[in-house]
């Protein structure tokens, strides 16, 4: 009897009060000695009974071992069935690496119980743990000499530990069995060989399928049949021809054992192909006939659909085609495909809907015209079936058959088509499909009936713009909600546009989106999303990202920038320098980071306590107030038009805009020149203009 | 059911019986390429792919020859070619790959183990596939890397035949001709001598083929993305040899089927398969011991990653039966990756286990299988 504890507690309590058990076990389980808990298990006292199995140590097994033997003999069934669960443990402990000798010990403990002189109720018990622990190479001639007891149930308990055993020993125990045991149990026997797959009494084995017991006859053919060995055929035919009403069943799968065996090995597949048409030609049940169809369309080619389309001309033809789907869905290859699509139009309404399924799943644009199709039809059990299988197809074409289905369905319909829709979407974003996902988002953004579900879509749009999205944008938001979407997404449908040839409206929507860039974060959102079309928009989005540079200069941090190294504030690109024994002249330089993020380091030298100069002329239409933004490693001297913006003495990491000063342009020509300080390790700067009011400031190089 | 429905299994082997192969797993190396034949000289054929070769008669010992170049999805190792280079009485293996451009040999340490010494013959340009001919008649065949411009390299030869080590090496016809994917040896024009095939045509051998200036190009076909090799053969048997090629990277097998008017000749095309893709590597032997040669070939699985049309189809290896321009399909395995094999860009058909039945030993990205072939079902069952 086990204990009952009545749970009244809550979880938290539970798992408190198991962990405050555990740990006063653990303290207490060492303390207590192992003569102690085996007398514990074999209390009558539940509670006593219980600690005791949870407390005797299974570290040592083969200690434990002999001293619970004796108790798997007790009359008391709590105490018997409590030290089988030790000795279970026990004999899965050893089976763990590192225990290899202790595994022989213990199994031979455990052999002891299968003593001619203990009960039969002992030596069943046993048999339950003993297969856990035979390791290969054991000698199991203790339980294969059960397996001619005069006790038919001592003798199954024998032959079902043997096949779990599953060693060569015991496949070879259950073989010499053969002989000697009834028809029934040789049966039984051969059953079990056929599942353990050992090669060693295949001879042996082919002896039984000649015997005058059909039962046995047809376990035998299973015995062989898993080798998918062909020089079994003929036997297993015969073996089939002589069966009677009451093993032909396992005649006949033995047979389709066989077959699908040689596929698996290999190298006989048309002879497998041969034997599942032969099944499936008779008028054999249709359990069998829908395992050879299930076979054809496994292993086999396009060459099997003739084979599968015949079998549906039979009576049965209604209850096979479960199967023929089967069979159709596990077909592969571009042949079978176009296949399976010229069946598709004669084939009846109830195979129609399951093959719309199987088209989806194929997650070929093969299919896709049928599922287009079938999404427009009539019939909603086909818009439904389609819907699922546009869906699972994966295809972003598939997106349009899936539209199709929601302005002609149902509510229901709507409701089914925006959830697929934005599984298609979620799929396609995870491909990184752009064309594909936008799409879908799009349509998503269309048949959003939330305002969760429209953010979701237009997150989408954002990530994956396409031209038609600008048309929706334009068709379904107002100017003051356009005006409200981040100018990431509007430069995305700007770039697209012009990509798509419709340059006007890519260019009116750039200049909005340029007008809304305010922000460092909203630049760098935009840079992503014109990818490499970004650099050479620098100038549209006030980033300078062309210079005349030289150096470097010596530098002392001490210093600032008092020290006056190439006329500064008036610069003479003409002009040369010499510093530390060297001529130093301009020289263009320019960035391939769309930030304008210029390495002095590279592009002068990798030096410490130094400074460069670097210079740029740009030209804007008219005078207008703006602001200077820098990002500097390390520090930083800014003059627009020979009058000092900024200056920087510091030593840090570069940040966009991490400076934010105010300057005048003139009509025209202006100058900006940059002194960059390097203190130690990175030395780079960038520089970008805005508006007064953070918009971006666009200008034209000067060269 | 009763008992005589259900009894028709005989007719399971009527008619031409299949042949009947033992597929084994010799290794889980994904080179594509390899070959039979006897590394040690103890008569036994051993079996050469990529970076190993396996003893016979088990094949369950591998022994390093070198180490092969990686790239990407592939090995630099397109060719597994036995000859015996430096005469040493042991064979050596001919070898090159595209990502290397070099012509190679693996000198083979006399049949000891430990590893080969690599030789480099020519830096080639990219090797799409070793092809190996005997276009002089010497018995020694001449190695073609499939390559632009068209090389041939004839082993060097001392005045007992054997191998010096060495290769003379030719460039054919500078003026023009050859190239693309594809490439096959064989007597187009029936004058003796040994021409060579291209996707967009082919090259008619001088009476010399070291006279390389007077090779002719005749455009007359385009193969696109042809098979190597290319092949020679007289299909319906009308006494002028055809062109049987497969796409190598893409669906169809086909065969040209040469026509003359005079002295104008035509090739009309026939599909033999257009269900299959990336037949890369085709052969022809007699297979099944009927006198007649058989087509043997099979998927080159993942030839361009799986960029190529039908790359995620069923791998296959399969023989075709041929009849007077009747190709039947036979499939000899046939499944996904994992499951079923294909053949590789260069692989090796020959009686291994001498049973009399040639063998088909199949290495590729899935792994290297050898089919033993028993012969046809009707003999020797149980």
């Amino acid at each position: 009897m086990f204990l009952q504890p009545t749970w009244k507690m809550n979880t938290v309590n539970i798992g408190l009060c198991i962990s405050a058990i555990v740990c006063s076990l653990c303290a207490f389980a060492s303390a207590v000695p192992l003569d102690t808990l085996i007398q514990g298990i074999s209390s009558a006292d539940p509670k006593t009974q219980c600690e005791a199995r949870q407390l005797l140590p299974r570290e040592n097994p083969i200690e434990a071992v002999p001293k619970l033997l004796p108790l798997v003999g007790s009359d008391n069934p709590s105490v018997w069935w409590t030290a089988l669960a030790v000795l279970s443990d026990l004999a899965n402990k050893v089976t763990q690496p590192g225990y290899n000798e202790a595994q022989g010990i213990v199994t031979t403990q455990l052999m002891t119980l299968l003593d001619p002189a203990q009960s039969n109720d002992v030596k069943i018990r046993v048999l339950r743990i003993l297969p856990i622990v035979i390791p290969e190479g054991y000698d199991v001639g203790p339980v294969a000499a059960l397996l001619t007891d005069a006790d038919p149930g001592l003798r199954e308990k024998a032959r079902e530990a043997l096949e779990v055993t599953g060693t060569l020993h015991a496949a070879e125990a259950l073989c010499n069995a053969l002989a000697a045991a009834p028809p029934d149990f040789q049966a039984a026997i051969l059953f079990a060989l056929a599942r353990m797959e050992k090669t060693l009494c295949l001879e042996t084995v082919l002896t039984y399928t000649r015997s005058k017991d059909a039962t046995v006859r047809a376990a035998a053919a299973h015995a062989l049949a898993w080798t998918g060995n062909p020089e079994y055929l003929p036997t297993l035919e015969s073996v089939w021809k002589s069966s009677d009403e009451t093993t032909a069943f396992d005649a006949c799968d033995a047979y389709l054992r066989l077959a699908d065996a040689m596929v698996v090995s290999g190298g006989k597949w048309e002879l497998a192909m041969s034997l599942y048409r032969q099944v499936l030609k008779k008028d054999l049940s249709l359990v069998h006939r829908s395992g050879a169809i299930a076979g054809l369309g496994r292993y086999g080619d396009e060459s099997v659909l003739d084979d599968i389309m015949n079998a549906l001309k039979g009576a049965d033809a209604r209850e096979l085609e479960p199967a023929v789907l089967a069979a159709f869905d596990s077909l592969q290859g571009a042949e079978a495909g176009k296949q399976l699509l010229a069946l598709y139009p004669n084939l009846p309404d109830s195979m129609k809907l399951g093959m719309l399924g199987i088209f989806g799943r194929k997650q070929d644009p093969l299919f896709l015209d049928t599922l287009n199709s079938a999404a427009k039809s009539d019939d909603s059990a086909f818009r439904k079936a389609a819907l699922a299988a546009l869906g699972d197809s994966q295809l972003p074409g598939a997106v349009q058959g899936i539209v199709a289905i929601g302005h002609s369905g149902s509510a229901e319909d709507k409701a089914a088509v925006t959830e697929t829709l934005k599984r298609m979407a979620s799929v396609l974003r995870a491909r990184d499909d752009k064309q594909g996902a936008g799409k879908a988002f799009l349509e998503l953004y269309r048949f959003a009936d939330t305002d969760e579900l429209r953010q979701e879509a237009m997150d989408g749009i954002k990530q994956f713009p396409i031209p038609e999205a600008f048309d929706v944008i334009m068709q379904t938001m107002n100017e003051e909600e356009r005006a409200n979407l981040p100018p990431a997404i509007l430069l995305g449908l700007a770039k697209t546009l012009n990509d798509a040839g419709r340059a006007e409206d890519g260019k009116k929507l750039l200049e909005t989106a340029l007008t809304r860039i305010d922000s460092a974060e909203a630049l760098q959102e935009a840079f992503k999303y014109l990818g490499p079309d970004a650099l050479g928009m620098a100038p549209r989005l006030g980033v300078i990202t062309a210079w005349h540079m030289v150096g470097p200069f010596p530098w002392d941090m001490n210093k600032a920038f008092s020290v006056i190294n190439v006329n500064e504030p008036n610069v003479d690109l003409n002009a040369s320098y010499t510093s530390d024994g060297k001529t130093l002249t301009w020289k263009k330089v320019s960035t391939g980071d769309p930030g304008g993020l210029i390495d002095l380091a590279g592009n002068l030298a990798q030096a410490d306590h130094v400074c460069g100069y670097a210079f740029a002329k740009i030209s804007v239409p008219e005078a207008c107030d703006i602001q200077v933004r820098t990002g500097s490693d390390d520090g930083i001297k800014v003059w627009v038009n020979r009058q000092v913006v900024t200056e920087q003495n510091v030593d840090r990491p570069t940040k966009m805009d991490s400076e934010q000063n105010p300057a005048k342009l003139n009509a025209g020509e202006n100058s900006i020149l940059v002194e960059c300080t390097q203190n130690a390790g990175g030395w780079n700067f960038c520089l970008r203009l805005t508006k007064a009011d953070g918009a971006v400031l666009s200008y034209t190089p000067v060269e | 059911m009763t008992l005589t429905a259900c009894m028709m299994l005989a007719a399971v082997l009527t008619g031409p019986a299949p042949l009947h192969f033992e597929r084994q797993a010799i290794d889980h190396v994904t080179y594509e390429a390899a070959s039979i034949c006897d590394v040690n000289n103890d008569g036994i054929k051993d079996i050469v792919s990529g970076e190993y070769w396996f003893p016979g008669p088990e094949f369950k010992a591998k022994h390093k020859i070198t180490t092969i170049m990686p790239s990407d999805d592939y090995y630099d190792d397109f060719s597994d070619y036995p000859m015996d280079v430096n005469g040493d009485g042991f064979v050596d293996i001919v070898s090159g790959g595209w990502f290397g451009q070099t012509l190679r040999w693996f000198e083979n340490p006399k049949g000891q183990t430990g590893e080969w010494t690599v030789h480099d013959v020519a830096k080639t340009g990219n090797i799409e596939r070793n092809t190996f001919c005997d276009i002089d008649n010497d018995g020694v065949a001449e190695v073609f890397p499939v390559t632009s411009p068209v090389y041939i390299f004839k082993l060097k030869c001392d005045a007992g035949g054997k191998g010096t080590g060495a290769f003379d090496q030719f460039i054919v016809n500078p003026k023009g001709g050859g190239g693309g994917h594809g490439f096959g040896c064989g007597d187009i024009n029936s004058d003796g001598h040994t021409d060579l095939i291209f996707s967009g045509g082919w090259l008619e051998s001088p009476a010399n083929p070291y006279d390389v200036e007077n090779w002719a190009w005749h455009k007359e076909f385009d193969l696109g993305s042809a098979s190597v090799p290319i092949l020679v053969f007289d299909v319906n048997k009308d006494g002028l040899n055809d062109i049987i090629v497969g796409a190598a990277h893409d669906y169809g097998l086909w065969w040209y089927e040469q026509k003359k008017d005079g002295d104008a000749r035509t090739w009309i095309k026939h599909d033999i398969d257009l269900g299959r893709s990336q037949y890369h590597d085709i052969q022809l032997h007699d297979i099944d011991n009927d006198g007649d040669m058989e087509l043997i070939t099979g998927k080159r699985y993942r030839a361009h990653a799986f960029h190529d049309p039908g790359s995620k189809d069923p791998l296959g290896v399969y023989y075709f039966e041929i009849n007077k321009g009747d190709f039947q399909r036979v499939t000899i395995d046939y499944g996904p990756a994992g499951q079923a094999s294909g053949v590789g860009i260069y692989f090796w058909v020959d009686d291994i286990d001498q049973n009399g039945w040639k063998d088909v030993l199949a290495p590729g990205k899935e792994g290297l299988y050898l089919f033993r072939n028993f012969g046809p079902l009707t003999s020797g069952s149980k």
